[in-house]
């Protein structure tokens, strides 16, 4: 997250901006404009910075980032939804992105599970940078990081450039190495070729203790897994990630899981 | 093809009937039905069935789990660890087939259920969420299917949740309103609706809730108002299964052509909603339902 002070940077940009307002030729200085627009014109503005996330002319990165902050800070929803609906089609500012969904889900807590997890896992199922959208899932939704390292994992198993970045994440995750290893533990004992590919990742990571090195990739539990069964009405690779995951316990195989007493 | 997973938290609920008529209704209009009885600990869904007798030697689903958990094989069918129950010539129109636990008054029985080891079911050494969604599939194409009913185990260990969580697309949950029985199914229920493992299946179960072998009050409505909120469940998803003299298994289950009977409170199972789109409740409701032995009430 930006540390970014939404009224020190209105103020300056009411300051430095004059000319800016008037022609909304940059999406932060339009979004100055919605906070202090009146009710009534929120709209208006917001369609104007819609309009200039959409043709991708924004001056920076940062700049656009710091107006979606703004809007979701201005706590207008159509505005926040307006701009969420206008990157959902730019999968290439993700970055932005993530931003603006992060703030809106601290904004809007109902909406993460009915909107913007089904919007981040379609750009993950979708390629979008999927490591960095799996932070973000990760930072919006954290009860349910492990199904999403799973399906990450499942869509990604190819991807050593994702799976790397993912495995580095997981395991920095909250500084709590046990809980980023019981995933990498369940991504190595999945299959063959993701202990291919995570192998030199989890023996180099920096976030890995050397005395847990060894532990991590299956030393001290029998290796590398074995060659499973080739199912006729059944793909193997796809259910081998939760059998791993089950049969390591980070998931009961009896019911309890997500049960709320 | 569509799997209902028949569960209850406690035992004695009447689930067991239930999902045999359940099996035994769809048979009868045209559906082409797989019944498994996954209670190992406690087999017997083939008694429910009054003409039926297994053969001596009977494999069942623990023969069959323990052959991959053996060998880290799949026998090439499902022919020898299933029995057809046949019915008089009209009765069914569609089929019902039973795959039983096994033949679970051997001597053997004991002794292969202690080595059922669901560790090693789901370990790096066997795959046991492929093999139990290729138990799916295998059921789907050799019998056919367009529904497999699961009996499954109560509690909350593993039998119940491969039952509820891998198998299901639906379970429909038998209670009775002992305290520990509502406050079990509505934990349960959530953990099922919620289950970790459900959604990396890429599914949601939907789960239903039926008050099993209560008496029929004269006010159904406030009925429903009363134990909605201490199952909390949706609306449509509470049903109630109303005590009845009349609900003597052999009356039920009958492979031949039950006799009409009058008075009976047997009204549509909950699952048949979607059983035949198309055809309404009303039309459901008639004699031959009645006598059919589906009885559990919509709540209002």
């Amino acid at each position: 997250m930006s540390d970014f002070d939404p009224t020190g940077w209105v103020q300056n940009q009411i300051e430095t901006g004059t000319a800016d307002l008037r022609t909304h030729t940059h999406s932060s200085v339009t979004a100055s404009v919605l906070l202090r627009a009146t009710p009534s014109q929120h709209d208006s503005v917001t369609r104007a910075l819609v309009k200039e996330i959409g043709s991708r002319e924004w001056t920076t990165p940062q700049q656009v980032e710091n107006a979606c902050i703004l809007a979701v800070n201005l706590h207008h929803e159509p505005s926040v939804r307006a701009l969420l609906k206008a990157m959902d089609g730019l999968p290439d500012r993700l970055v932005i992105h993530s931003e603006l969904v992060i703030a809106a889900a601290r904004t809007y807590p109902g909406d993460v599970e009915s909107t913007l997890v089904p919007m981040l896992l379609r750009w993950m199922r979708d390629d979008v940078l999927a490591s960095r959208t799996f932070e973000t899932l990760c930072e919006i939704d954290p009860a349910n990081i492990d199904a999403y390292f799973s399906a990450l994992l499942s869509r990604h198993a190819r991807d050593a450039r994702t799976l790397r970045k993912a495995v580095a994440f997981v395991l920095h995750l909250d500084g709590n190495l046990d809980v980023g290893a019981g995933y990498v533990r369940g991504a190595l004992e999945s299959s063959r070729d993701l202990y291919d590919l995570l192998r030199d990742e989890v023996a180099t990571s920096r976030y890995v203790p050397e005395n847990r090195r060894a532990e991590l990739l299956g030393d001290s539990a029998g290796g590398p897994p074995q060659v499973t069964l080739e199912f006729r009405f059944a793909d193997a690779a796809t259910y081998a990630l939760l059998n791993s995951r089950l049969a390591s316990g980070a998931v009961p195989l009896g019911i309890g899981a997500g049960a709320a007493p | 093809m569509r799997v209902v997973t028949y569960y209850s938290y406690k035992g004695g609920v009447g689930r067991t009937l239930a999902a045999a008529n359940f099996a035994v209704y769809l048979a009868k209009r045209g559906q082409r039905v797989v019944l498994i009885d996954f209670d190992l600990d406690a087999p017997g869904l083939d008694c429910k069935f009054e003409d039926l007798v297994l053969p001596d030697g009977q494999l069942g689903l623990l023969d069959y789990i323990l052959t991959f958990q053996r060998d880290n094989s799949i026998p090439d069918t499902l022919e020898a660890f299933t029995v057809q129950v046949h019915a008089e010539a009209d009765a069914y129109t569609g089929s019902l087939t039973l795959m039983p636990a096994g033949n679970y008054l051997s001597s053997d029985y004991p002794t292969d259920l202690d080595e059922l080891d669901w560790r090693k079911l789901f370990s790096t050494e066997r795959n046991g969420v492929g093999f139990f969604q290729d138990l799916r599939g295998r059921l789907a194409e050799e019998f056919d299917a367009d529904f497999i009913v699961v009996d499954s185990r109560s509690g909350i260990g593993e039998i119940a949740g491969v039952c509820t969580q891998q198998l299901a697309d639906e379970v429909v949950m038998f209670t009775s309103l002992s305290r520990e029985s509502i406050k079990l199914t509505k934990v349960v229920a959530a953990g099922i609706r919620d289950s970790a493992v459900a959604k990396e299946l890429g599914k949601t179960v939907d789960v239903k809730v039926v008050i099993a072998r209560v008496p029929k009050p004269d006010d159904l409505p406030a009925m429903k108002d009363r134990w909605l909120p201490e199952f909390g469940v949706e609306d449509d998803h509470l049903f109630f299964q109303f005590h009845s003299h009349e609900l003597a298994s052999e009356e039920y289950l009958s492979s031949r052509r039950p006799k009409p009977r009058r008075g009976v409170d047997a009204e549509l199972h909950p699952t048949l909603r979607w059983a035949e789109p198309g055809v309404g409740r009303r039309q459901h409701q008639g004699r031959r339902e009645e006598r059919v032995g589906l009885f559990a009430t919509p709540a209002a």
